[in-house]
C-alpha cells in the first residue's frame, strides 16, 4: 500500500469512527466488514478453535460498538479494537480455566511435530503447527506483528506491555519458530 | 559486532527484509546471516498464507446488527433475530456438523445465509458507492427498507420453496453477484471483493446444499443448466480478471476457483 493510499484509507477510516460514534450503524457495518477477517483470523491462531474465535469476533465488535465513546479520535482504530478482542480472549481463557477444561492450545503446544511433517513440502501447515506451539502470548504479539503489521508500540498497548516487551515477545517468537523449523531446513539442504 | 550480533538485529528488526545499511553491508558478505535473513522473510510470508476456516456468523452478525435493539447494542450484547442460548452474547451461525444438518433447522439456516448474503450484498453495495444511504423506517427495527424486502423475500423462499425452486433461485443469485462484480471490475475492486466473498456463501453455503437436497433421480436434469453456468462464469471472470487491476483480479480469480469448486460438486452430486 502506497503512502497516499494508506492515507485515504485511514482518513476514510476516521469518518466512518465519527458517523459510528453518532449512532450510525451502517458506518459501524462498513468497519465491521474491514475488520471482521482480520480479527477473526488473529483470534483463531489464539484459541485454535473456529466457534471460539467466531464468537469472540462477534463480541469484540459489539463491545467496541458500545464502547464507541470512549474511542479517541485520532489513535489507531485497529489496535484499539485488538486491545477489546484480547481482553475478550482472555476472559474467555480465565473462564475455561475457571471450568477446569484445558485449553487447545496448551494441549498442542506440548505435541511434538511427527516426523511426517518435517519431510513434506507443506511447509505452510508446517508454520502453522510451529505458530500453534508458541505460548499464547508470544503468539499473540508475533502474528500482530506479522500478520496485523502493527508497530512495536501498538503492539504494547494491545496486549498491555510495553514496547520493549512487545519487541522481544516478537524476536523469542521467531527464534523458536527458526528452531522449531530448523530440522526441515537442514532436511532441505541435505 | 560478530554474526550473533547481527543475527539477533535482524530477529529484532520490523521487517526482517527491510535491514539497516550497517546490517545490510554485513549480510552482502555472510552467507550464513543472509541464509537467516531469507528464512525469516520466508517464515512472514507463509505465515500469513495460514490457512483459516470460513466464518459464516459474519453475514448474520451483519444483519442482526443492523437489526438490533439499540438498547441492547448500547450493552453490548445482541438479542435480537432467532438467538440460541449460548455463553456469548451472539451465539455464532456457523457452518453446523453433519448431525445438526439432519434435524429441521436446516432451512432456517440456508434461509438465514441467503437472506444475509442478499441484505448484505445491498448494505455492501450502498455503502462501498458511498451513494446516500435510505434512512431506516422508524420502528422497522433500523434495516434499510430495500434490505428488509429482500431479507423477507428471501426468507420466505427459504422456507416455502422446494429444493429445485431454492437451487435455482440461489444459482440465479450467483449470477448477479458475478455481473456485478463484472460491471465494477475496471472502477471499484472493494466492490469486486465485496461481490465475490458473496458469491462464496451463495454458492457454497446456498446452492451446494441445496443440492444436495434434490432428490436423487432429478439432480442430473436439475443441475445440469447450473452447471453450464457456473462453469461458464468461471470462464468469464477470468477473462475478466486479466482485464482488471490487481486488486479486483485477485477477487475475481477467487470467484472463479469457488465457481469451479460448485461445477465439481454439483457433478458429483448429479452422478456425472
Amino acid at each position: 500500500m502506497t503512502a497516499s493510499t494508506a492515507s485515504a484509507v485511514a482518513s476514510d477510516e476516521a469518518a466512518l469512527v465519527l458517523q459510528a460514534q453518532k449512532g450510525d450503524r451502517q458506518a459501524f457495518a462498513a468497519l465491521v466488514e474491514r475488520y471482521w477477517n482480520s480479527v477473526y483470523r488473529w483470534l483463531f491462531h489464539l484459541s485454535r478453535h473456529r466457534q471460539t474465535a467466531e464468537d469472540l469476533t462477534q463480541e469484540t465488535l459489539l463491545k467496541a460498538f458500545a464502547a464507541l465513546d470512549s474511542f479517541q479520535a485520532g489513535t489507531n482504530f485497529r489496535a484499539w479494537l485488538f486491545r477489546i478482542a484480547y481482553n475478550g480472549f482472555l476472559n474467555h481463557r480465565e473462564a475455561e480455566r475457571r471450568q477446569r477444561r484445558p485449553l487447545a492450545q496448551d494441549l498442542a503446544s506440548n505435541d511434538p511435530l511427527p516426523q511426517e511433517q518435517l519431510e513434506n513440502r507443506e511447509f505452510v501447515r508446517l508454520i502453522g503447527q510451529c505458530v500453534s506451539g508458541l505460548s499464547h502470548d508470544f503468539r499473540a504479539a508475533f502474528l500482530l506483528r506479522v500478520e496485523q503489521e502493527l508497530s512495536f508500540r501498538e503492539i504494547g498497548g494491545v496486549l498491555g506491555i510495553t514496547e520493549e516487551t512487545a519487541r522481544w515477545r516478537v524476536f523469542k517468537a521467531r527464534k523458536k519458530l527458526l528452531k522449531a523449523l530448523e530440522p526441515y531446513w537442514r532436511g532441505k539442504s541435505s | 559486532m560478530n554474526c550473533r550480533s547481527y543475527q539477533e538485529s535482524l530477529l529484532k528488526l520490523d521487517l526482517p527484509d527491510q535491514a539497516p545499511a550497517e546490517l545490510q553491508s554485513h549480510l552482502g558478505g555472510c552467507e550464513q546471516c543472509r541464509e537467516l535473513q531469507r528464512r525469516l522473510v520466508l517464515l512472514q510470508n507463509s505465515v500469513k498464507q495460514l490457512p483459516l476456516p470460513a466464518a459464516l456468523s459474519r453475514l448474520e452478525f451483519l444483519q442482526r446488527f443492523l437489526s438490533a435493539d439499540a438498547a441492547d447494542l448500547a450493552n453490548g450484547t445482541l438479542t435480537a433475530g432467532a438467538a440460541e442460548p449460548g455463553a456469548m452474547p451472539l451465539p455464532a451461525t456457523t457452518i453446523p456438523d453433519p448431525a445438526r444438518l439432519k434435524k429441521p433447522p436446516w432451512n432456517w439456516y440456508t434461509g438465514m445465509a441467503l437472506a444475509a448474503a442478499m441484505g448484505l450484498a445491498v448494505v455492501a453495495i450502498t455503502l462501498l458507492r458511498h451513494e446516500e444511504i435510505v434512512p431506516p423506517v422508524p420502528g422497522s427495527g433500523g434495516l434499510n427498507p430495500m434490505i428488509q424486502r429482500l431479507v423477507a423475500c428471501n426468507r420466505r423462499l427459504a422456507h416455502g420453496a422446494s429444493a429445485q425452486t431454492q437451487v435455482e433461485a440461489l444459482a440465479d443469485m450467483a449470477d448477479d453477484l458475478f455481473v456485478e462484480a463484472q460491471r465494477h471490475a475496471r472502477s471499484e475492486p472493494r466492490e469486486v471483493k465485496a461481490m465475490a466473498t458473496l458469491f462464496d456463501q451463495v454458492v457454497k453455503v446456498g446452492v451446494l446444499k441445496s443440492a444436495a437436497r434434490l432428490p436423487p433421480e432429478r439432480r442430473r436434469s436439475i443441475l445440469a443448466p447450473i452447471i453450464d453456468r457456473l462453469s461458464r462464469t468461471a470462464q468469464e471472470a477470468e477473462a475478466v480478471a486479466i482485464k482488471s487491476d490487481s486488486q479486483a483480479a485477485e477477487s475475481l480469480r477467487r470467484l472463479a476457483d469457488v465457481a469451479r469448486e460448485g461445477v465439481k460438486e454439483l457433478r458429483q452430486l448429479a452422478g456425472e
